[in-house]
């Protein structure tokens, strides 16, 4: 599913416009954009939390090459899923 | 602490924002979680533009066992979610760290491992020509070896004694305790030798490196004796206390001068070229030092550029715009004039911290004549 289909869908449940239901997704990414920025962390009720999460400087060896190489410090954005929402998804049957 | 931010205040931002009721933006945000889960149970996946793609992962029926009690647990097969943010939101989410990219490293270690490796191989296949041969005719050709056994039993007189059946296993153990003598006394041989060369040539190598330094400590003698000589109208009681003192401090003077003649020097050579960076509250050198470099001990460096305005490498002030010089080598791999830069910032810091009086001032300056050592030696 694209982004363009859920705007369809939003609209015609909310009885609203294309345009307007499509302004309103902009401006909640903006917002999400800032809350990162600000507090690295943000929970959205019966869905889940998105993080930043530190992941430190690590070792790593090349087999093939033969070269050890040092990977820098890096943030990562992480998902984990609420508990009602990840036992709804359990039983479903996916094509 | 970190609060979580509650969705109230999610649905107020975005109230500002749009300028629509808070009821809607209510509706659709519980709209839009249902029509992403609708999506997922269609497609298995769903691409939110802006936040990254949500899937669904299939996991198969797995066994487990309770390390407590010991019982077997199964694990039904279900699904998984995963998310995996864009490309925009990974950058945006690594913004500080995104310069910094992964290093080779190859290090002395490695060299000399791959040269064991080769050495022992070459033992091992040694060992196996010699050994297998002759269990692999033990095994296969009884009759030869039947021939064998009588033809040993004539060289030793001592074997024929002993009964037929324990003749065999006898034979069988001798040939295989003879060989191996062979190459393990030509190698000790071989050892001996090379240890006499290696004793022979280490005599004539010492004799250069054993006659550099005394030229050094004389040179530093005639300095410190002409230093001395005009300071004699001062009162010789106070120089026989002080004088264990006073010769520190004269060689610090004299690392100083050399620092800046080679600096200058290398200055002409080398223009440096630095990063203009503006202090937010929270920030320290070895934060920068950490963020720029990705070494934070590699601090002294910012320092140097910056005593104008810092007094005290301890407090940076926010507002302040600070220079960040650029490595020419990384922040594991320095070339030699980093390491000099380095040890001045160190040298630098330890006359700072000397007049705030701070008790580990010392180690500052052992620390910068550790990386005045290292650029000699190379």
């Amino acid at each position: 599913m694209t982004t363009n289909e859920i705007i369809k869908l939003l609209s015609e449940r909310l009885g609203c416009s294309q345009v307007k239901a499509k302004k309103t997704f902009v401006a909640t990414m903006e917002t999400f954009k800032e809350i990162i920025r600000k507090e690295d962390i943000f929970s959205l009720p019966k869905y889940g939390t998105f993080k930043v999460k530190k992941k430190k400087r690590r070792k790593l060896f090349n087999p093939k090459k033969k070269v050890y190489l040092i990977l820098p410090i890096k943030n990562v954005l992480s998902f984990k899923p609420s508990n009602i929402f990840k036992n709804e998804v359990k039983e479903w049957r996916v094509k | 602490m970190n609060n979580k931010v509650t969705s109230e205040e999610i649905f107020d931002a975005i109230v500002e924002k749009t300028g629509n009721k808070k009821v809607f933006t209510n509706d659709y945000i519980h709209e839009f979680i249902s029509v992403v889960k609708e999506g997922l149970e269609k497609d298995g996946k769903v691409n939110v533009s802006g936040l990254g793609i949500f899937k669904l992962n299939w996991v198969g029926a797995q066994n487990r066992i309770n390390p407590q009690t010991g019982e077997n647990i199964k694990i039904p097969a279900h699904n998984k979610i995963h998310f995996q943010p864009e490309k925009k939101m990974k950058a945006f989410v690594n913004r500080e760290y995104n310069h910094l990219k992964p290093e080779e490293i190859v290090t002395k270690e490695e060299k000399q491992n791959k040269e064991d490796i080769i050495e022992d191989e070459t033992n091992v296949n040694g060992d196996g020509d010699n050994g297998m041969p002759t269990t692999s005719k033990i095994s296969t050709e009884e009759d030869i070896i039947k021939n064998e056994t009588n033809v040993y039993g004539d060289e030793d007189n001592d074997i024929p004694t002993i009964s037929n059946e324990s003749t065999e296993d006898i034979i069988a153990e001798k040939p295989s305790k003879k060989f191996p003598y062979i190459p393990v006394f030509g190698t000790l041989i071989i050892i001996i030798i090379l240890f006499l060369l290696f004793l022979f040539f280490n005599k004539k190598d010492n004799k250069p490196y054993s006659s550099i330094p005394p030229k050094l400590e004389i040179v530093k003698n005639k300095d410190t004796a002409k230093i001395k000589k005009g300071k004699i109208a001062i009162v010789k009681d106070k120089k026989e206390k002080t004088g264990m003192i006073k010769d520190k401090k004269e060689k610090i003077s004299m690392i100083k001068d050399k620092k800046q003649s080679s600096v200058k020097k290398q200055e002409t050579m080398h223009k440096e070229t630095s990063i203009i960076h503006q202090v937010i509250s929270g920030n320290t050198l070895w934060g920068l030092a950490n963020k720029y470099y990705d070494n934070a001990p590699l601090w002294p460096n910012i320092y140097r550029k910056n005593i104008e305005t810092v007094f005290n490498p301890d407090i940076i002030k926010s507002g302040m715009s600070i220079e960040v010089p650029n490595l020419e080598g990384t922040g594991y791999n320095l070339t030699k004039q980093d390491s000099f830069n380095i040890a001045e910032g160190y040298y630098l810091s330890y006359l700072a911290y000397k007049k705030i009086g701070k008790k580990k001032a010392s180690e500052f300056l052992r620390i910068a004549k550790r990386f005045n050592t290292t650029v000699e030696k190379k």
